[in-house]
C-alpha cells in the first residue's frame, strides 16, 4: 500500500460529487429546452474522454501533476502560458460557484449581508485547506451516503408532480440540442479535468479494477444529472424553467407528501454540502496551480491570501445577478469549454508524440 | 457593505500574519514572500476599489466580454433562446 493521502475510491467519490455540486439547483443544457436531458446524456462522453486523457497522461508521467506535465511536454514558456489559461478558467469556476452558493444561502438567510455569508464560506474552505488532502478524501467518503440518500429520495418525492408530456416534442430541431451538448459538456462534465492535479496523490491507481471505479462513479453522477433534468422538465415544463432562477429548487417547492410540505428546505443539505465540496476541490486545485506555476515548495502560506483574493474577486466579478447571469451562462462557457477540453487533449497528443520519439 | 469589506480584509490579513507570518519570515524564501505579497496587494487593491466604488483598476470582466461576439454567434447559429 503506497503512502498517498487519497484512495482511488475517494477520488471517484469526489468526481461524483463534482457533478451535482456544480450544477446545484440549476439545470445545465437549458439551451436545448425540453431536449436538455438528451443533451446531458450525449454530453457524458466529453467528461469520459477528459477522464481518460488525464489518467493516460498520468500513466505516461506517473507522480506528476497535469501542470507539471504541461511544462515538461510543451516546454517551459508554452507550458506556463497553457497553465495560466487553465488557472484563469478554474478561477472563474470557483468565483462563479462561490456566488451561486451565496445566492442559494440568501434564500434561507435573507437578512444576512452577502459579504458575511461569503466570509464564513471562505473561512470554512480555509479550514479544510489547513486540514490537508486526506480530510478532503474522507469528507467525500462521509458525504456520499447522505448525498445518495437525498438524490434517491428526491426522485421519489417529485414523482407525483411529473407530467411526461412536458418532455415532448422530442428532437424537433437538432441545433439547440447540439448547443445543449456544448453547454453541458462545459458545465459540469469536462470540469473533471481538475482531477488531473489530484492523480499523483491517489493510491492504487495502477490497479485496473480500482481505476474502473473512477469511470463508474463519474457515469453515476452523469446518470443522476440526466435523471434530474428529466424530472425538472417533466414537473415544471420548459416555460417555467426559463423563468425560474433555480429550477430544481422550485421543483422541490412544488413537491411534498401529505401534510409534509416545504421539503425544499431539507434539500438544502444536499445543495450546500455538494456545493461546498466542489468549492473546496477548486480551491485546492488553485493552490496546487499557483504553487506549481510559481515553483514554491509548499502552498500552506498561500491558503489565506488566496481565500481573501477569491472573496474580493467574487464580489468584484459579480456585483449583481444580471452580471452573474451574463458572465456565467454566456461569456464564461465560451472560454472554459475549449480550455477544459483542449488542455488535456493537447497535452496527451504532445506526450504521445514525445513518447514515440523517445522509443 | 463597503466598510465591512475593509474590516474583513484587515481581519483576514491579521489572521494570516498570526498563523503564517512568523514561519514565512523564518523560511526567508523570497519567491514565496513575493507571491503572497502579490496576492495580498491584488486583494487589497480590488477590495478597496470595490468598497469605495472607485473603479480605478482594470476590470477583469473585460477579458471575458471579448468573447461575447463568439457566444452571440454560437447562440444565433444554434438557435438558442435567451
Amino acid at each position: 500500500m503506497d503512502n498517498k493521502p487519497i484512495s482511488t475510491l475517494q477520488l471517484a467519490i469526489l468526481i461524483f460529487l463534482l457533478i451535482p455540486g456544480n450544477s446545484l439547483v440549476f439545470v445545465p443544457g437549458t439551451a436545448a429546452a425540453q431536449d436538455a436531458w438528451l443533451s446531458s446524456l450525449l454530453a457524458i462522453g466529453s467528461g469520459l474522454f477528459v477522464l481518460y486523457a488525464i489518467i493516460k497522461l498520468h500513466d505516461i508521467y506517473p507522480g506528476q501533476k497535469i501542470t507539471t506535465i504541461s511544462t515538461s511536454v510543451l516546454g517551459k514558456i508554452p507550458g506556463i502560458i497553457f497553465n495560466l489559461l487553465f488557472l484563469w478558467s478554474i478561477l472563474l469556476y470557483t468565483v462563479w460557484l462561490f456566488y451561486s452558493l451565496i445566492m442559494l444561502l440568501e434564500i434561507i438567510y435573507p437578512l444576512q449581508p452577502s459579504i458575511f455569508l461569503l466570509s464564513i464560506l471562505m473561512l470554512t474552505c480555509v479550514f479544510f485547506m489547513y486540514t490537508g488532502l486526506n480530510a478532503l478524501g474522507r469528507f467525500g467518503e462521509l458525504l456520499i451516503w447522505p448525498v445518495l440518500l437525498f438524490l434517491f429520495a428526491g426522485v421519489i418525492l417529485v414523482m407525483p408532480i411529473i407530467d411526461l408530456s412536458n418532455l415532448q416534442p422530442v428532437l424537433v430541431n437538432w441545433k439547440p440540442v447540439v448547443a445543449g451538448i456544448l453547454y453541458v459538456a462545459e458545465w459540469p462534465f469536462t470540469i473533471v479535468v481538475v482531477m488531473g492535479l489530484f492523480l499523483p496523490m491517489v493510491s492504487g491507481l495502477s490497479n485496473r479494477k480500482s481505476r474502473l471505479k473512477i469511470y463508474w462513479w463519474y457515469l453515476g453522477g452523469g446518470a443522476f444529472l440526466v435523471l434530474y433534468t428529466i424530472l425538472t422538465y417533466a414537473s415544471l415544463g420548459n416555460e417555467l424553467i426559463s423563468i425560474y432562477q433555480f429550477p430544481v429548487y422550485e421543483m422541490f417547492r412544488l413537491a411534498g407528501f401529505g401534510d409534509f410540505q416545504r421539503i425544499e428546505l431539507l434539500f438544502f443539505f444536499l445543495w450546500f454540502t455538494t456545493g461546498i465540496a466542489c468549492i473546496i476541490i477548486f480551491y485546492q486545485v488553485l493552490l496546487f496551480m499557483v504553487q506549481d506555476i510559481c515553483g514554491l515548495p509548499d502552498y500552506k502560506s498561500l491558503i489565506l491570501p488566496l481565500g481573501l483574493f477569491l472573496l474580493v474577486f467574487t464580489l468584484y466579478m459579480f456585483p449583481n445577478t444580471i452580471e452573474y447571469q451574463l458572465l456565467g451562462f454566456k461569456d464564461i462557457p465560451v472560454y472554459t469549454l475549449p480550455i477544459n477540453f483542449l488542455y488535456p487533449t493537447v497535452l496527451l497528443i504532445a506526450a504521445k508524440i514525445k513518447q514515440k520519439r523517445l522509443t | 457593505m463597503s466598510f465591512s469589506l475593509i474590516y474583513i480584509l484587515l481581519l483576514v490579513t491579521g489572521l494570516f500574519l498570526w498563523l503564517e507570518g512568523g514561519s514565512l519570515l523564518k523560511r526567508r524564501n523570497l519567491k514565496e514572500l513575493l507571491v503572497v505579497l502579490l496576492i495580498l496587494v491584488l486583494s487589497f487593491g480590488y477590495g478597496i476599489d470595490y468598497a469605495t466604488n472607485a473603479r480605478v483598476l482594470p476590470d477583469p470582466k473585460t477579458l471575458l466580454s471579448v468573447t461575447r461576439p463568439i457566444s452571440d454567434y454560437v447562440n444565433t447559429f444554434f438557435q438558442v433562446k435567451d
